[in-house]
């Protein structure tokens, strides 16, 4: 092998693969997008702060450094701040950033580009001071930072119990957690047992009995319904969960807020999978639209491999074991058996938690006036009334909306705007493509790209063939 | 100067000295490493970014990289995500879509 193994994304499972990679003295180029490694889970602070040995910070910064020590060698390059922006071929990525622009041929490439937030859009959503639950954590792990203020938290699943901890931890005024799901039980076995690193456990076992001895409101079976203020967010309304997933309106309760965290969920982030052209399918164990992986973790177009959050939602340990079961079919080396016995029990029980966490309808708080489209500002009201919504086709939608062709590319809608319309993805054959540029990048950059050639999509030969069988 | 919304946790401390910039005119100061949502937050300023079509109010949200709500222009560099830009010194910062009036 002389071309270089490629991974996207120096996140928790790309980080592994490159260590595994680092130890066999495979030739590796790990791209990211963020100036720092880590991804979010092992998010740290500016590298020129310092901290005090007692902050609570919650960012396992000891195995995150263990890992980083493995690959300060020389056959390893980190390129940060930089973008995979496209895929002239199946073996090779052009990319763009602040350390230049061109293309690489790689030996094989890794899809570890991680999770995203679930959206659910309602009514004042946009605001400024409602944030991501991914965004909380962020604040605390990558700025030191904590809200002054009331901190209102809501949403479903393990996250909100992990943001809600973490804000405790770091001194916010947590005044309510308002949680989806009914059975709190059900949330903290998940946090337990999945999220939480073993280094931190005992840390992420205390969220919830920190949640409950702070004195705040924690409700289950509720959820938000609109957010208002004047300019920035003044107070939030919440309301039990009805049988159709939609706010009981008659019951809906206004409170004061100055940071709301919303967190409903994560969707696997699998944009750079698709450009590649990897055959995908839509998994619930899996928590969303997926390459279609082998038992080596390689996708349907070869030596392409998929690994992390991004090939499903499982978090930080099954990413890890990921990253090195990849690493290891790469360089043609045998998976040890205790290494594959750990990770099939955590995938089952991952597929489990993934289908526990569903609720038995999807959650809906928009209402006409509700933006959907954050970029384009586009309301569910403007989205139902247009002719190509009766269609159920997304991709024609986003054509004569201009749905998800803002500065997210869709990241933060399209995925929404197909459930709150009813449209079924499950094929994904009317998903829009994923098209270079994959991300926004800077034209200056792209001038750069001193290897610039044709820019051919991938997923072009799959288009054709089911073009034919149509 | 509007009320801080934000604050360092404890036990967090940033490296001696200030990095001086402006945003949409104003003076503000941060440290070194420190994004632009971080300083400007801190300092009381959640709004940053108006819309192109109806001028509306946005601010920090995914805080990883994917929504851009945070974006900001910076004179000489460009239009930058600012929960992952760190500040430069002498900086002018402004809202990324051109418009300052509502």
């Amino acid at each position: 092998m002389s071309d270089p193994v490629v991974i996207i994304g120096a996140g928790a499972a790309g980080l592994a693969c490159a260590a595994e990679l680092a130890s066999a003295s495979q030739e590796t180029v790990l791209i990211d997008d963020n100036p720092v490694a880590g991804g979010q889970y092992f998010r740290q602070l500016p590298p020129s702060y310092h901290t005090t040995s007692d902050v609570r910070l919650l960012r396992d910064k000891a195995r995150f450094d263990g890992l980083m020590a493995k690959l300060r060698v020389p056959s390893v390059r980190h390129l940060p701040s930089t973008v995979v922006w496209g895929a002239p071929d199946s073996k090779t990525v052009a990319y763009a950033g602040i350390h230049g622009s061109g293309r690489i041929r790689a030996s094989a490439i890794v899809l570890a580009s991680g999770a995203q937030e679930k959206s659910l859009p309602f009514t004042g959503w946009t605001l400024p001071g409602v944030i991501s639950a991914g965004g909380c954590l962020n604040l605390a792990k990558a700025h030191g930072l904590v809200p002054l203020g009331r901190v209102v938290i809501v949403g479903n699943g393990p996250l909100v119990l992990v943001a809600a901890g973490t804000m405790i931890a770091a001194g916010a005024d947590v005044t309510a957690v308002i949680e989806a799901q009914p059975d709190i039980k059900l949330a903290s076995v998940a946090l337990n047992g999945l999220f939480a690193a073993p280094g931190i456990l005992a840390t992420a076992a205390k969220h919830r009995a920190r949640i409950l001895r702070s004195g705040l409101r924690l409700k289950t079976g509720w959820m938000i319904c609109e957010a208002r203020g004047d300019e920035t967010l003044r107070e939030i309304a919440i309301a039990p969960i009805g049988m159709d997933g939609r706010p009981v309106l008659k019951k809906k309760r206004w409170m004061q807020a100055d940071i709301l965290v919303v967190g409903y969920g994560l969707l696997p982030g699998s944009e750079t999978a698709r450009m590649f052209g990897c055959s995908m399918e839509m998994n619930p164990q899996l928590n969303g639209f997926v390459p279609l992986r082998d038992a080596h973790l390689e996708t349907s177009v070869r030596d392409i491999y998929a690994i992390g959050d991004g090939a499903g939602i499982g978090g930080v340990e099954i990413a890890l074991l990921e990253g090195r079961i990849a690493a290891l079919s790469i360089l043609g080396a045998p998976v040890p058996p205790s290494l594959a016995r750990r990770y099939r029990s955590l995938d089952r029980y991952r597929r489990k938690l993934n289908i526990a966490y569903r609720m038995s309808n999807s959650l809906i708080a928009a209402t006409e006036e509700t933006i959907v489209c954050r970029c384009e500002e586009i309301t569910l009201g403007r989205l139902s009334f247009d002719p190509n919504s009766e269609r159920e086709n997304l991709n024609a939608l986003k054509t004569s909306s201009r749905l998800g062709m803002g500065r997210c590319q869709g990241r933060n809608c399209l995925s929404v705007a197909s459930s709150l319309l009813g449209f079924d993805l499950q094929d994904g054959a009317t998903y829009p493509r994923a098209r270079p540029p994959l991300r926004p990048v800077r034209l200056c950059e792209l001038a750069a790209d001193a290897d610039a050639g044709p820019a051919r999509e991938p997923d072009e030969i799959n288009l054709s063939k089911s073009r034919e069988t149509q | 100067m509007s009320q801080p919304r934000m604050r360092f946790i404890e036990g967090v401390k940033p490296q001696e000295g200030c990095v001086h910039f402006t945003f949409e005119g104003k003076p503000c100061t941060g440290y070194v490493g420190e994004t632009i949502a971080s300083a400007l937050m801190r300092a009381g300023i959640l709004l940053l970014r108006r819309t192109r079509n109806g001028h509306q109010a946005r601010g920090y949200y995914c805080g990883m990289g994917i929504c851009w709500e945070c974006a900001v222009y910076i004179e000489g560099i460009g239009v930058v995500r600012s929960c992952t830009h760190s500040i430069g010194d002498g900086k002018a910062v402004s809202f990324a879509d051109g418009c300052c009036s509502k």
